[in-house]
C-alpha cells in the first residue's frame, strides 16, 4: 500500500503560538502540505463557507484531509464577531449590531452565553462544510477533534452531565438557581455549604467562584480571580491575575448574580488533596486514549489555574503510589473513551483530600497548550502528530 | 493565606484512618477519626464513628488520636466527641497524644472550626503528653493542671484572651514545647503584647525549650517584649514565624542580650528589610528568614487568619 498523503488544515489565529508551534512540529515530522485557515476568514465566509472550504482544500494534492481546530481565544475581533453571531438568537442580551460595536475591554466578563452560541454556530457550519467538501472532493475529510465534541466541552454543565450519565465520577451539582438569594436558600435546604460556581461557557478560571456560607447565614466567603469595578453607576466584573476574597454580603450578592446571569452551574466543593502545603488538581492530556502529559497545579487558593501564578509539578515529581496513578489514568481514559472522535483532550481531575479519589472536573478541547513538558521525549504537539501518523499508516 | 497542609505522621507514628468495617488494624498507628467529604456523603457521622472506635477490642492500646474533619465542622461543635472521649477515658489508658481539628481550609476555614471546652480533659487523661488543637472558635481550656503534658499547641486565626489567660495561669511542670498562634484581630485576637508577658512569668514553665508565638499581627511588639525577657535564655528555639515581623522587631532581637543560647531563631514569613536580614544572618545562631513577604497597600498580613 502506498504512503497516504495527508493534507493538514489548521484553524486558529495564524500568528498565535498555538498555530505556529503546531505548524513547526508538523513540518519537523512530515513534508505533507499544511494550510492555515484563520477564524477571521471563516467568520467572513460563513454564508458561503462550503465553497470557501472546497476551494482551500482543492489545492491540496493529498489522499486525506485532516482539519485541526484550535482555540479562538485571545483575539478581540474574533470574540466580537462570535458574540454577534450568537446575538442573532432569541434571548440574546444584545443585537448583532451592538455586538459589532463593542469596544475592547481586556478581562471584562460579558456575553459568555452569546459568545458560546456564536462559537457553536461556527462549529456546526464547519462540520457541514467539511461533509460537503468530502463529498465534492471525493476524499476523506477528518477532524482531529470533532466539532460537536468541542461544542459539548464548551458547555461545561452539559459535558459534566454527559460524563455523569455515562457512569463517570464528577462532583455533584446543585439544581439550577436564578440568583444569589435562591442559591443561599438552596444551600441551606440541601445542607451543602461549600460550593463552586462555574460559568457554563467560561475558559480557564474566568468567572469561577468558590463560595461558602455558615449554616446560620452569619458569615460567607467568596473567592475568585476577578475584580469588581464600578464606573458611572454600572458595575462590571473583570478577570484578574489575583485571587480576591470577599466577605461583605452586598458585594457577594452582586458578583454571584452577575455570574449566574452569564449562565453558570453550581457544584459541590470537594476538598482537594495537598502536596507540600498546597492543594492541587491535575491536568491530564490524553492522546488517542493514552494518558500522556500530566501536570499538577498547586495553589494556596481554591483556584489552581496556572496563569494565576500557581506552581506546576510533573506527575513523576509528585511521587504518587502506583494505585493512585492507576486510578487517575483510569479516570482520564474513561473520559477519552467517551469522546472517541476527539484525538486529544485536556482533562482536569481533582484527587480528594487524603483518599486521593479522582473526580473529573472539566474537559478542555484546547487543553494541550502546555509548555516545557515531555512525555516519552515529546512535547504535546509532537506526540499528537506522531500518534496521528502511526494511526493513519496502521490502517493500511 | 490559609492552611493546605495535612500531617502524614503524629506522635512519631503513621496515620491510620479508622474504618468501622476494618476496626483498628495497627494500634501503634496514630488513629485518624475523620468524616471527610466522601464519608459524609455516605452518611457517616463523627460521633458514631468515635463510638465504634471506643468499642474496638484494641482501643486500650491506642496512644495517639487525630480528629480530622467532621460533619459540618463550621457549624457543629466537636464537643460531643470530646465529652465521649472523656467519659470513656478508662478505655483509653495509653493515650499520650491528641490533635483535634486537623483539617485544611479546603475542608473548613480555620476561623470557622467549631472547637470545644477541654476543661475536663486534663484530669481525665493523666498520661497525656501532647495536646494540639486547630481553631479557636468555641475553644476553652479551663484550669490547665497536668503533670505529664510536654507539648501544647494551639493553631488559630485569632487567639481569644480567655485562652491566653488559661495558658498563662496553667500548671504544666513538664511542658517543653509551647506553640500559640496569636493571629489577627478580625478573627479573635483581642490583646496587646502586654498580654503575652504573663507567659514569661509562669513559675511552671522552667522546662520550656521551644516557645512559638506565631502568626501574630503584632509580631514587632511581641518580639520586642521577648527580646528583653531573660526567660528566653532557657530556650533552644524561639519561633516568631508567620506573623508581621518587620524591622522594629528584628532590631529588638539584634539588640537582645538573651538570644545567644538559641539553637534556632525562626522568623520565616516576615517583613524584615534586606539590611536587617543581613545583620540577623550574621548572628552566631541559626536564623530562618525564608519566605519573605512584600508589604502592599493594604499593609501586612499574618500567614493564617480566615
Amino acid at each position: 500500500m502506498a504512503y497516504t498523503r495527508l493534507g493538514w488544515l489548521l484553524i486558529g489565529h495564524p500568528e498565535h503560538p498555538r498555530i505556529t508551534g503546531y505548524r513547526a512540529a508538523l513540518a519537523e515530522h512530515t513534508r505533507d502540505p499544511i494550510a492555515v485557515l484563520s477564524y477571521q476568514e471563516i467568520l467572513h465566509a460563513i454564508p458561503t463557507l462550503h465553497d470557501q472550504l472546497v476551494s482551500r482544500l482543492k489545492k491540496l494534492d493529498v489522499d486525506t484531509i485532516v482539519i485541526r481546530i484550535d482555540s479562538p481565544g485571545e483575539h478581540f475581533g474574533v470574540e466580537k464577531q462570535l458574540t454577534a453571531l450568537g446575538a442573532q438568537y432569541p434571548n440574546a442580551r444584545l443585537s448583532p449590531t451592538q455586538a459589532m460595536a463593542l469596544e475592547p475591554d481586556p478581562g471584562c466578563i460579558r456575553y459568555m452565553r452569546e459568545w458560546y452560541r456564536g462559537f457553536k454556530t461556527l462549529l456546526d457550519q464547519l462540520q457541514h462544510a467539511a461533509e460537503h467538501a468530502a463529498r465534492y472532493l471525493g476524499k476523506p475529510v477528518r477532524f482531529f477533534n470533532a466539532p460537536e465534541d468541542i461544542v459539548l466541552m464548551f458547555d461545561k454543565l452539559r459535558c459534566q452531565r454527559a460524563l455523569r450519565d455515562a457512569g463517570l465520577t464528577v462532583p455533584k451539582h446543585l439544581p439550577e438557581v436564578a440568583d444569589h438569594e435562591a442559591l443561599r436558600a438552596q444551600m441551606q435546604q440541601l445542607r451543602c455549604y461549600r460550593v463552586f460556581i462555574k460559568p457554563r461557557h467560561g475558559s480557564s478560571a474566568s468567572g469561577v467562584l468558590s463560595y461558602q456560607i455558615k449554616p446560620d447565614g452569619s458569615a460567607e466567603i467568596l473567592t475568585g480571580a476577578l475584580e469588581w469595578v464600578s464606573t458611572k453607576g454600572k458595575a462590571v466584573l473583570y478577570n484578574s491575575l489575583h485571587v480576591h476574597r470577599y466577605t461583605g454580603g452586598h458585594q457577594i450578592n452582586q458578583i454571584i448574580d452577575y455570574i449566574l446571569a452569564e449562565g453558570a452551574f453550581v457544584e459541590h466543593w470537594i476538598p482537594k488533596a495537598q502536596h507540600q502545603g498546597k492543594s492541587f488538581d491535575i491536568r491530564v492530556l490524553t492522546v488517542q486514549r493514552e494518558v500522556c502529559h500530566s501536570l499538577l497545579r498547586l495553589s494556596h487558593s481554591p483556584l489552581t489555574n496556572l496563569h494565576l501564578g500557581n506552581q506546576r509539578l510533573t506527575i513523576d515529581e509528585a511521587h504518587f503510589a502506583p494505585q493512585v496513578i492507576e486510578a487517575l489514568s483510569q479516570s482520564a481514559q474513561s473520559v477519552a473513551e467517551h469522546f472517541p472522535d476527539s484525538f486529544t483532550l485536556g482533562i482536569d481531575i481533582l484527587l480528594s483530600s487524603r483518599r486521593l479519589k479522582p473526580y473529573i472536573l472539566e474537559v478542555n478541547a484546547f487543553g494541550d497548550h502546555l509548555h516545557n513538558i515531555r512525555h516519552r521525549g515529546l512535547n504535546p504537539q509532537q506526540l499528537q502528530i506522531s500518534k496521528w501518523y502511526t494511526a493513519t499508516h496502521a490502517n493500511h | 493565606m490559609t492552611i493546605y497542609y495535612r500531617i502524614e505522621q503524629f506522635n512519631h507514628s503513621p496515620l491510620e484512618r479508622f474504618e468501622p468495617q476494618n476496626g483498628i488494624v495497627n494500634s501503634g498507628a496514630a488513629i485518624l477519626l475523620e468524616v471527610d467529604y466522601e464519608a459524609a456523603e455516605a452518611g457517616s457521622d463523627i460521633l458514631e464513628l468515635t463510638q465504634a472506635f471506643l468499642k474496638d477490642p484494641q482501643v486500650s492500646e491506642v496512644q495517639a488520636i487525630v480528629i480530622g474533619e467532621w460533619n459540618e465542622s463550621f457549624d457543629s461543635s466537636i464537643q460531643p466527641v470530646i465529652d465521649l472521649l472523656i467519659e470513656n477515658a478508662s478505655s483509653l489508658p495509653a493515650l499520650k497524644a491528641l490533635f483535634v481539628g486537623e483539617m485544611t481550609s479546603e475542608a473548613c476555614e480555620i476561623s470557622w472550626i467549631q472547637q470545644a471546652d477541654y476543661s475536663q480533659l486534663w484530669s481525665a487523661f493523666p498520661k497525656l503528653e501532647h495536646f494540639q488543637v486547630r481553631g479557636s472558635d468555641g475553644l476553652e481550656l479551663g484550669e490547665v493542671k497536668h503533670n505529664q503534658l510536654k507539648t501544647l499547641i494551639i493553631e488559630c486565626g485569632g487567639l481569644f484572651g480567655s485562652i491566653l489567660e488559661s495558658v498563662a495561669q496553667s500548671e504544666l511542670p513538664e511542658l517543653q514545647t509551647l506553640e500559640l498562634w496569636l493571629g489577627d484581630d478580625n478573627y479573635g485576637w483581642e490583646g496587646t503584647a502586654d498580654d503575652v508577658k504573663p507567659l514569661l512569668h509562669n513559675p511552671h514553665f522552667s522546662k520550656i525549650k521551644y516557645l512559638g508565638l506565631r502568626n501574630s499581627m503584632i509580631a514587632d511588639d511581641v518580639a520586642t517584649i521577648l527580646a528583653n525577657a531573660a526567660f528566653i535564655e532557657q530556650l533552644e528555639v524561639l519561633d516568631l514565624s508567620m506573623g508581621t515581623l518587620g524591622d522594629v522587631g528584628a532590631q529588638a532581637l539584634l539588640d537582645s542580650n538573651y538570644i545567644s543560647g538559641l539553637k534556632l531563631l525562626d522568623l520565616h514569613y516576615h517583613y524584615v528589610s534586606d539590611e536587617l536580614q543581613a545583620k540577623l544572618k550574621a548572628l552566631p545562631i541559626q536564623v530562618d528568614l525564608s519566605d519573605p513577604q512584600e508589604e502592599d497597600d493594604y499593609g501586612r498580613f499574618v500567614s493564617v487568619s480566615e
